[in-house]
């Protein structure tokens, strides 16, 4: 068990919670930077928050390593404010985000069986 | 507003970021910030948003710093990004713990706001007060004083003498000055209104080491007469009265009817070498009535008017010039024995304060002392409130330790908290300061002295620092120590007990260091009180008077007796008038008239220090002081006539006692040196001199016999309403339009005007003392309330087994009373001997010495007063201790 751990750690060491928190808020949807702040915090019911300083840092990272891609604004999108990328998770995107859930998933179980997450199992 | 500064702060912290991606995503970045700011303000509030802009401050700095670390290759944090995060993380936690103990945090904050605000607002007066007027070279400016047998009696100088000096090779270049009140007409013909003038050589402005923009300082030929006469004027009245002309160098005015030309305007803020002086405008010493062609003043040795200033010539010292001025007025002593037989001049380094320098030396003791005692109050507080603190916390530390807290970070965690009280206590004493300053301008009516300078603000916030620094490290230092930490785990956590000794001896000290302060205040109130009920010796009540400057107005020597006789017959046939009289001076007038006189025939050292006034006929009916034997002045007591004078009843007694003063003859001079006998022709009942102070021995001379260019009208009058005042102005300007709007004024205006001061600066003392009793008071209160926390099982106890509430409380009150009286002890000593320093030299303020005894006592009540009250507060809580509950406890 010690050796998986460490390879599952392993791979992804890179994966940082902002960057899997940004693959989670975008879902299958195309988003730009703001509405992904929006839509983290809505998603997880305010628990969970990014913020602007952070959430550019990774998506910079994120489009670099192949995880989203980065459109143009739809047509005739009006911002009243600069022009706004948008942003779409990938294939690789949304495999790494998978990894990471289930690495989480593995942690969780073994909560759940010390009975640390009353309600739960 | 607040919002676009938090963007714009937002904006300026972007700059983190490596400027590829700033430029990048800078802008949505910005945008996100924004939006989201907005939305939390609309949605949940201004907290809510508050929080999420220093959150997203810090993530901008965080994420911006480390892609800039991935872009350098170096993927770990430097020192300085760890010292900044450690930093960071301390103040978040301080905050908190702050937050927690937050009577612990305000009273601290109020400590160090109050006093260190006091101390700012001290300093800045004393640094505005002490600092040279604006455009002042003071490096080798000279005061250049005339001595009398060596002494320096505060005497000007006569013309020919100064003509002498500025001739002579001294090594120092003279210029004379004089001030004098003149009408102001511009051109376009507007009212007549005073300004104050200064009649100065030439040379004033460079041998002040200044220079005149725009425009241009006087030139030598202008000492000479010339056709329309230069003057410089102050920026003031270029800004208030000359509407800011910007064309002002060239253009005329009109000044006692004579068309000058406008040559410069003075540096911003420049209104005369000396504290004190309000000049308008300077213009050239020729000018002066006294220096009419023909005038002879202008040889006359036994005139003094004019005072001098000086400057040190390139290499030369003040001792060569000395030397240098003593050969001279030694040359004038041996050619004019008549004038300068005794006479001797010194040049002393230039002080703005100029003469009578000595008062102000003690005003600045005062000042200094009161910073002292505001610092001290407050450093002991803090400290108090500190140890406190720590003691109370020792479990909070032992428990930190034991989670692996070293013991370099448990000692930056505790000095952390007291940087952020100094740095918040810091800022608020510069409001503090800032405020307080404001209201004694409001209060005084002046303007706003300057303001604080960056300087003095960054001193204050330095103190604090310094202060709360090393107040801190010794308890931190203290309680971080591994062996009390073991040690007190055995303990039940009372292990406080050790530092309340010291603490004790601080808050005894605080109730001491009122005290003094107290005591001045008291003696201050106390003079203002003796103002209101003393009585003088005359009727202040339907006393006017109009201070008229003849000279000034250029009317010469001969014309005075004239134009005072027509203007007092004039003013006699107003209604309500009952009479009126001709004075150089009033009682209480505060005006200086000390002199000497003997009897006729003995020697100097046999005169005694009087004050002397130049008087006509009615004055004491007008005055409304009682003629006790003989007469008062008459008509007939002119030039020519006998020389008379009356005397006060204890000035007789004084001079000749129990042989009856009338007829005798006494001998007296106005400049002290040509003495005349007198013979004494009345006597009056005692009454008051210039001040309230003033002893009432005084002596009157006639005014027609002894003639003076400052004199004043009397009148005595039914009322003091406002119809009669102007009635009286319109007759002086009846007889003379072209005269300067005369001032016409009640003697309780101008008893007023000295009571005033005296209120003010009462009102100063008095809060100051206020707020260092406030302080005090928290101290006392952290004190005792530490120790009923600490003895809650005690009293517990002594409930249990049935001491009675009240008990109890005075148990508890007598512990504060118990702490404060060695202070209370002290401080009464310090305030017995700072009083006696300022009585002995501030005489006029505070004549009376008795009342010191009653002002210490009723001091020392106030200060037990305020202990008892303080302690108060945890004896009521004391009180309600449930014994079994304070068992309970541990």
């Amino acid at each position: 068990m010690a050796s998986g751990t460490t390879s599952s750690s392993e791979e992804h060491r890179q994966l940082k919670p902002a960057i899997y928190s940004i693959l989670l808020a975008l879902g299958d949807g195309e988003m730009h930077g703001y509405r992904i702040m929006k839509s983290l915090s809505d998603k997880s019911g305010g628990r969970e928050r990014i913020l602007p300083g952070t959430l550019y840092a990774s998506l910079a990272r994120m489009v670099e390593n192949g995880m989203v891609e980065e459109l143009d604004p739809p047509e005739g999108e009006v911002s009243g404010g600069p022009q706004r990328r948008y942003y779409r998770r990938t294939e690789l995107g949304r495999v790494v985000a998978r990894a990471e859930s289930e690495r989480l998933r593995a942690l969780l179980e073994l909560a759940v069986a010390q009975d640390l997450l009353p309600g739960i199992g | 507003v607040p919002g676009q500064l938090a963007d714009r702060f937002f904006a300026l912290l972007l700059k983190s970021f490596p400027c590829q991606q700033r430029t990048r995503y800078g802008p949505e970045m910005l945008d996100a910030f924004k939006r989201e700011r907005m939305a939390l303000v609309r949605d949940q509030g201004l907290w809510s948003a508050l929080r999420f802009v220093v959150a997203a401050y810090r993530d901008v700095v965080v994420a911006g710093w480390s892609e800039r670390r991935s872009e350098a290759g170096r993927p770990e944090r430097t020192r300085l990004e760890g010292l900044f995060f450690g930093i960071w993380k301390d103040v978040k936690e301080a905050t908190r713990s702050l937050a927690r103990a937050w009577a612990f945090a305000l009273v601290c904050l109020a400590s160090l706001a109050i006093g260190l605000g006091i101390n700012l607002a001290i300093v800045t007066l004393l640094w505005i007060s002490l600092s040279p007027p604006p455009g002042v070279e003071v490096d080798g400016a000279l005061d250049v004083v005339v001595t009398t047998r060596g002494l320096n009696l505060d005497e000007p100088w006569s013309f020919p003498d100064f003509e002498d000096v500025k001739r002579a090779d001294t090594g120092m270049e003279v210029t004379g000055w004089v001030v004098g009140l003149r009408s102001l007409r511009t051109e376009d013909g507007a009212d007549d209104e005073r300004v104050s003038a200064m009649y100065v050589s030439a040379n004033y402005f460079q041998t002040l080491g200044m220079g005149i923009a725009p425009g241009r300082a006087f030139v030598p030929e202008e000492d000479d007469v010339v056709g329309e006469p230069p003057v410089v004027v102050s920026f003031d009245m270029w800004e208030n009265r000359l509407g800011a002309d910007p064309q002002v160098v060239g253009r005329s005015l009109i000044l006692n009817r004579t068309v000058h030309r406008v040559i410069g305007v003075t540096p911003r803020g420049f209104s005369g070498h000396a504290a004190g002086q309000d000049v308008d405008a300077w213009i050239p010493l020729w000018e002066h009535p006294r220096l009419n062609p023909g005038s002879d003043f202008r040889y006359d040795r036994s005139a003094s008017w004019l005072q001098v200033l000086g400057r040190l010539e390139e290499g030369v010292e003040s001792v060569q010039v000395n030397g240098a001025l003593g050969a001279v007025m030694g040359g004038l002593a041996e050619a004019h024995p008549e004038t300068n037989e005794i006479r001797g001049a010194q040049a002393i380094q230039y002080t703005k304060q100029g003469r009578g320098d000595e008062d102000w030396w003690i005003i600045k003791k005062i000042f200094l002392a009161m910073e002292v005692m505001a610092l001290l109050i407050v450093s002991l507080n803090v400290a108090g409130m500190v140890l406190v603190r720590s003691a109370t916390r020792e479990r909070e530390l032992a428990l930190r330790m034991a989670l692996g807290s070293s013991r370099l970070r448990l000692v930056r965690y505790l000095m952390t908290e007291s940087a952020l009280l100094a740095i918040i206590g810091g800022l608020l004493s510069l409001t503090v300061g800032w405020g307080s300053l404001r209201l004694l301008a409001w209060r005084i009516g002046q303007p706003f002295p300057g303001g604080l300078t960056l300087t003095l603000a960054a001193q204050s916030l330095a103190w604090s620092l310094v202060m709360m620094i090393l107040i801190g490290l010794s308890p931190a230092l203290k309680f971080s120590r591994p062996e009390i930490l073991r040690a007190l785990k055995d303990d039940g956590g009372v292990g406080g007990r050790r530092s309340s000794r010291i603490h004790r001896i601080a808050t005894s000290l605080q109730a001491g260091v009122a005290l003094p302060l107290l005591v001045i205040t008291g003696m201050v109130l106390q003079s203002s009180q003796l103002l209101d009920e003393g009585d003088y010796g005359f009727q202040p009540h339907g006393l006017i008077v109009s201070t008229l400057d003849l000279a000034g107005e250029g009317y010469a020597d001969e014309e005075v007796a004239p134009f005072m006789r027509r203007l007092r017959e004039s003013v006699a046939a107003l209604p309500g008038v009952e009479s009126v009289s001709v004075a150089d001076a009033v009682p209480l007038d505060y005006g200086r008239r000390d002199h000497r006189v003997s009897r006729a025939g003995e020697f100097e050292a046999a005169r005694i220090p009087i004050q002397g006034t130049r008087a006509t006929e009615g004055y004491f009916e007008t005055i409304g002081t009682p003629i006790l034997s003989g007469r008062g002045f008459q008509s007939g007591d002119v030039a020519g006539s006998e020389a008379v004078a009356v005397i006060t009843e204890s000035l007789a007694e004084r001079l000749w006692p129990n042989q009856g003063a009338l007829g005798q003859r006494a001998s007296f001079s106005f400049d002290r040196r040509n003495y005349t006998d007198l013979t004494v022709v009345g006597i009056i009942g005692d009454v008051v001199g210039s001040s309230h102070e003033s002893a009432s021995a005084n002596i009157f001379v006639s005014q027609w016999q002894n003639p003076t260019q400052r004199t004043n009208l009397v009148v005595r009058a039914s009322s003091e309403d406002a119809a009669l005042l102007s009635a009286v102005r319109g007759a002086i300007l009846e007889l003379d339009d072209d005269l300067t709007q005369p001032q016409v004024v009640t003697s309780q205006t101008l008893m007023d005007g000295q009571k005033g001061g005296i209120h003010d600066l009462s009102l100063f003392f008095g809060g100051i003392s206020a707020l260092m009793l406030f302080l005090a008071a928290i101290g006392v209160y952290g004190v005792v309330d530490f120790a009923v926390t600490n003895r809650t099982r005690e009293i517990g106890v002594r409930m249990a087994v049935g001491a009675s509430r009240s008990r109890v409380l005075i148990l508890v009150l007598m512990d504060g009373v118990k702490l404060a009286i060695p202070g209370i002890a002290g401080g009464s000593l310090l305030a017995v001997v700072i009083s006696q320093i300022i009585l002995a030299s501030m005489y006029d303020y505070f004549g009376r010495t008795a009342v010191v005894w009653t002002v210490l006592g009723l001091s020392v009540g106030a200060a037990l007063g305020v202990v008892l009250l303080a302690s108060s507060i945890p004896a009521r809580r004391a009180t309600g201790v449930h014994p079994i509950e304070a068992l309970k406890g541990d």
